[in-house]
């Protein structure tokens, strides 16, 4: 039903420019863009919200280009992915984590940066999502929380990305193995040293 | 137990651990005046085909303005007006009469005489031939004159 509404919101943008209908696209997909970005800026509020804001402005200026080959909400994304690069590339952020890293450093970085967390009894439960997702590499946690938080299927994570379904699968798969390590040396799920 | 269905466990128990951390960490997100930002903040829109839209939108809008007074102009020229005026004068006369001392049966034969001389007041297949003929013609000089602008 949310794909009927947000066609007929989106005809009465083209066609009429109608500022009212848009607002209502934003209403009903900014909690899912501003999560994505957030998850990928580490949890940086402010800055997850500023390419929040213009991702929607990218939207609105191309909204008569979106084909529906895709649904809204993952073109949104990808448009979200798109202002996310730009922006590091833009402030030229070091990302928290390289592909092909050596994992063994990046979280022992993790866990020096988390290391009150860890010392606590209940470090399990209060670890921080950012953290966690912080041990994997950009694209392994771009991979992730599109699957895992937004429940995007591995063919719209590649038409997000642009890169190919199976390059989504290994990143997907390395990725949720070295997190799911991660919690459980980190006493999530039972399994702390 | 081979080594594949041990992987295939881990693999479950992976899943399973990550959905409940996952599940554990959603956060809901209200919108919090994000959506009125977001509206203020919003450029004319650039792209070529809105612009096209746009400008076919004012050209539709003065070919309907323009096609209204020339079938208007078509109609009075045709002496279609000048009965309908006078039939609107009398049924008025008459209602306000009817109203006025409630003679409903005369409102009644309003009515009835409005029925039976409707055929007559339409306008005759010349007359709709000539009103068809004037509306193509204004339509083919709009498609035409759209098309230049656009090109």
């Amino acid at each position: 039903m949310q794909g009927l509404s947000d066609i007929a919101l989106i005809a009465q943008v083209v066609a009429l420019g109608s500022e009212r209908a848009f607002g209502q696209l934003v209403e009903a997909h900014q909690e899912a863009v501003r999560r994505f970005l957030r998850r990928l800026t580490a949890g940086d509020e402010m800055r997850a919200d500023d390419l929040s804001q213009e991702t929607f402005i990218r939207a609105w200026q191309g909204l008569s280009s979106f084909r529906q080959l895709s649904g809204f909400e993952t073109w949104l994304l990808r448009i979200a992915y798109r202002v996310f690069l730009d922006d590091e590339r833009a402030l030229n952020h070091s990302p928290l984590a390289h592909d092909g890293a050596d994992l063994s450093t990046l979280d022992s970085g993790a866990a020096a940066a988390s290391s009150p967390t860890r010392e606590s009894s209940t470090a399990g439960l209060s670890m921080d999502l950012d953290q966690a997702l912080s041990t994997l590499s950009e694209t392994e946690r771009t991979c992730v929380v599109l699957q895992c938080v937004e429940g995007q299927s591995i063919k719209e994570i590649a038409q997000i990305m642009g890169i190919p379904e199976n390059t989504v699968k290994s990143h997907l798969l390395r990725g949720k193995k070295n997190l799911a390590n991660y919690l459980r040396r980190n006493g999530y799920g039972g399994g702390g040293e | 137990m081979n080594n594949m269905e041990k992987n295939k466990q881990y693999r479950d128990s992976d899943e399973a651990l990550i959905a409940s951390f996952f599940a554990e960490h959603r956060e809901p997100i209200a919108d919090n005046g994000f959506t009125e930002r977001v509206l203020s903040a919003l450029p004319e829109r650039e792209d070529a085909s809105w612009a096209e839209t746009m400008r076919l939108r004012r050209w539709s809008m003065w070919l309907n303005v323009l096609g209204t007074i020339a079938g208007i102009g078509l109609l009075i020229y045709l002496g279609v007006f000048t009965e309908w005026v006078q039939f609107l004068q009398d049924l008025s006369n008459r209602l306000i009469s009817g109203v006025l001392y409630f003679d409903y049966s005369s409102l009644l034969v309003q009515f009835m005489l409005f029925l039976h001389r409707l055929p007559e007041m339409l306008p005759s297949p010349t007359q709709l031939l000539a009103i068809a003929l004037t509306s193509m013609i204004l339509t083919a000089v709009g498609i035409k004159r759209v098309v230049t602008e656009l090109q």
